[in-house]
């Protein structure tokens, strides 16, 4: 197979290694064009995300390890000993990586989504400035195919895996669409962005910020599109929220149960309190609260423990898929390489064949010449059949090509000399 | 006509519901796919041949579909998967489509076991109009009440889980406790409002048709009992007399006692035994 690859992911490489290895876009491009017109190299396609670097190559011979590890060197500018950590895969191995990856099993977060888009982005950047060939076409749509199959026949992105996105998959959970609901964010700190970052994803618009800098809730509700509360956090703002998310650096509660247990009296329906500040923002005792739903990171942890859990049981499921897909992109390799000799075998038959039954078509008359066509037909498919057979099995299995070879210089004959004047000699020499 | 409507058409629905609940439990674990949405068209198709069947036997016989046990039993089944391509089509969901559909399903074989023909003596008390609307709100009524319960059955198990942090099957699959208590809510109301049409219409009978008094006062007690119970739990819910959750669980309480009484009432009625 006429596949390499050589890449760094966060298994290999550090994340400092990893950055300068990643490529902008216009350096991805430049470099997509240098490497695809060099002498040895059919194909080029280049997958660059923050968690791996990987050059994949259709080569017309293989290339030797030390001048690929060569080429990673001068193309991301990381040294000759970081290169030595990368990973070089040639053939069905490069196939099995691919689909692993588009899958989201070779993922720092198994079965993530996000990978399947890096690598449809990385196959359209390479098909748009044509350094594509058949063989990395068609290996890169049908590891888009496998990512897709995947995930819809196994569980492996099936859950939250991180605190903040379980924070939403709760609030969903209670809520449902989250669209119109209000929520009120304790704290303007990294943590309180990142889960405000995903409820705003999942459609929340309704904000309310306190803090204790008032300038930075102004910061953060500006961003929002919300408005600045009073920190701490009067009874009217918490009877206001259906969600509560707390991410302050206090070290005492910032909510208080008594508080809480006045809001509830002044509010109807379901609240969620998502607390996750560490030490926690608020008394535990406020979860036994009527309509009230109290997480806190520890939960959250749990969550994302038990999701990870369910993934990594999915993830044998989705590599023994893996393996069906790579032995189906296998298959479709070695027939497409015996592809034209069958089709020259399968000519040069079904000539053969016309021309013998023209030649003794004065022997048969009527409904006997029709059954000799019928005849010859059906044995040239049988013969033919069991031929193409052997062929495919030959370059399958054994990775052979000698016998396509063969098969290819037998049924040239036709080229060299009239079939007409073989099939006479033929019969003269059989008569003898 | 009658092999039609009592043999053929049934049998046809039995392999539509039959079809749609083994396509509803095959595995799938992407959400929000295409599968879904043709299983909710198909399923409010086959509500719309059940609603058209029910009207042309009804009018074919000239009685509500109530003649007899079967007929009942079929009239059940079809108010239930109604109710359930409704709240289909308000919340999209897998879990709770199993539930009616398999009712559904077990309510039209046990129909058609017990014979679903056209009455060959219909029941006088069943050609006044009057007892039409009574039996008709009553059904319908009672299957939105249990329709509540189940939502309610919903509510418990989420919240259990959510509250426990246990995570398990029923957390990924079930509607959010939002839509859960909406459907509930909104069959209760809905319940509560036709068993009270349908208690008025009995009371107005009583009033009016004194010569009827007989077959209404034949199930009147567990009649009154169950509105009383349905209008305190209504009022509770409306008025946010106790937490969410113990609503959903007497609204499970009551579906299981209306159970009870739906069987006392009937016994009453085909046996003609004053209760």
């Amino acid at each position: 197979m006429r596949l390499e690859a050589i890449g760094l992911n966060h298994k290999t490489s550090s994340i400092d290694v990893r950055d300068r290895a990643a490529m902008t876009p216009d350096k991805l491009t430049n470099t997509l064009h240098e490497l695809v017109g060099l002498e040895n190299l059919e194909g080029v396609l280049i997958l660059s995300t923050c968690n791996r670097t990987e050059f994949y190559l259709s080569p017309y011979h293989h290339t030797k390890e030390s001048d690929l590890r060569k080429m990673l060197v001068d193309c991301t500018g990381i040294t000759e000993d970081e290169a030595g950590a990368a990973y070089v895969l040639r053939d069905a191995k490069v196939v099995h990586h691919l689909f692993q990856v588009a899958a989201g099993l070779d993922s720092q977060l198994l079965g993530e989504v996000q990978v399947l888009g890096q690598v449809k982005d990385a196959y359209h950047t390479a098909l748009e400035e044509g350094t594509t060939n058949v063989v990395l076409n068609k290996v890169f749509l049908r590891a888009i195919e496998t990512g897709k199959h995947i995930r819809q026949d196994t569980m492996i992105s099936r859950g939250a895996v991180s605190v903040a996105s379980a924070s939403v998959k709760m609030a969903e959970r209670i809520f449902g669409d989250l669209a119109g609901r209000r929520v009120l964010l304790v704290g303007a700190g990294q943590t309180a962005r990142l889960a405000a970052k995903y409820l705003t994803t999942a459609g929340i618009d309704r904000w309310a910020v306190c803090n204790r800098t008032t300038e930075n809730a102004q910061v953060v509700a500006d961003l929002l599109g919300g408005r600045v509360a009073a920190f701490p956090p009067t009874i009217e703002d918490l009877a206001w929220a259906d969600l509560i998310v707390t991410a302050t650096s206090a070290s005492e509660p910032v909510i208080r149960l008594e508080q809480m247990k006045l809001a509830k009296k002044k509010r109807k329906g379901m609240q969620l309190l998502l607390d996750l500040a560490v030490p926690r923002d608020s008394e535990p005792d406020i979860r036994d609260l009527r309509d009230m739903y109290l997480y806190t990171v520890d939960d959250f942890q749990d969550l994302v423990k038990a999701n990870l859990k369910a993934r990594e049981s999915e993830a044998e499921r989705a590599e023994e898929l893996i393996k069906t897909h790579v032995a189906e992109f296998t298959e479709w390799y070695m027939e497409n390489r015996v592809a034209p000799t069958i089709q020259q075998l399968q000519e040069t038959l079904e000539e053969l064949r016309v021309l013998e039954v023209k030649r003794n078509a004065r022997k048969f008359h009527g409904t006997d010449q029709e059954q000799v066509e019928l005849f010859s037909k059906s044995l040239m498919r049988k013969v033919t059949s069991l031929m193409i057979a052997n062929l495919k099995r030959a370059s399958l299995e054994e990775d052979d090509l000698s016998m396509a070879k063969a098969v290819a210089r037998a049924v040239s004959l036709n080229k060299e000399g009239d079939l007409n004047d073989v099939l006479k000699r033929l019969d003269d020499e059989l008569s003898h | 006509m009658n092999t039609l409507l009592a043999a053929i058409i049934p049998l046809g629905m039995l392999v539509g519901f039959s079809v749609l609940l083994g396509l509803w439990n095959a595995p799938c674990h992407q959400e929000g796919r295409k599968r879904d949405r043709h299983l909710i068209r198909a399923g409010n198709i086959l509500a719309l041949v059940f609603a058209a069947w029910w009207a042309g036997f009804t009018l074919y016989q000239g009685v509500i579909l109530i003649a007899t046990p079967g007929q009942l039993l079929a009239t059940f089944a079809c108010a239930i998967w109604l109710a359930a391509s409704y709240a289909q089509y308000r919340v999209s969901q897998r879990k709770l489509t199993i539930i009616p559909l398999a009712a559904a399903i077990l309510l039209l074989v046990s129909a058609m076991a017990i014979g679903l023909g056209r009455a060959a003596d219909l029941p006088q008390t069943l050609i006044n109009p009057r007892a039409s609307v009574h039996i008709a709100m009553s059904l319908a009524g009672v299957t939105l009440l249990l329709g509540s319960g189940v939502y309610g059955a919903g509510e418990i198990i989420l919240h259990k889980q959510i509250k426990s942090r246990t995570f398990g099957q029923w957390f990924h699959d079930l509607p959010s406790m939002s839509d859960l208590n909406r459907l509930r809510r909104v069959s209760l109301t809905a319940g509560w409002l036709l068993v009270t049409i349908s208690v008025a219409s009995a009371m107005s009978t009583l009033w009016l048709l004194p010569e009827s008094r007989e077959a209404t006062i034949s199930h009147l007690h567990p009649m009154l009992t169950l509105w009383a119970i349905i209008t305190t739990l209504w009022a509770a819910d409306r008025f946010h007399w106790l937490a969410q959750q113990k609503i959903a669980f007497a609204s499970l309480a009551v579906s299981g006692l209306m159970v009870l009484l739906l069987i006392v009432s009937l016994v009453g009625f085909f046996t003609g035994a004053h209760i």
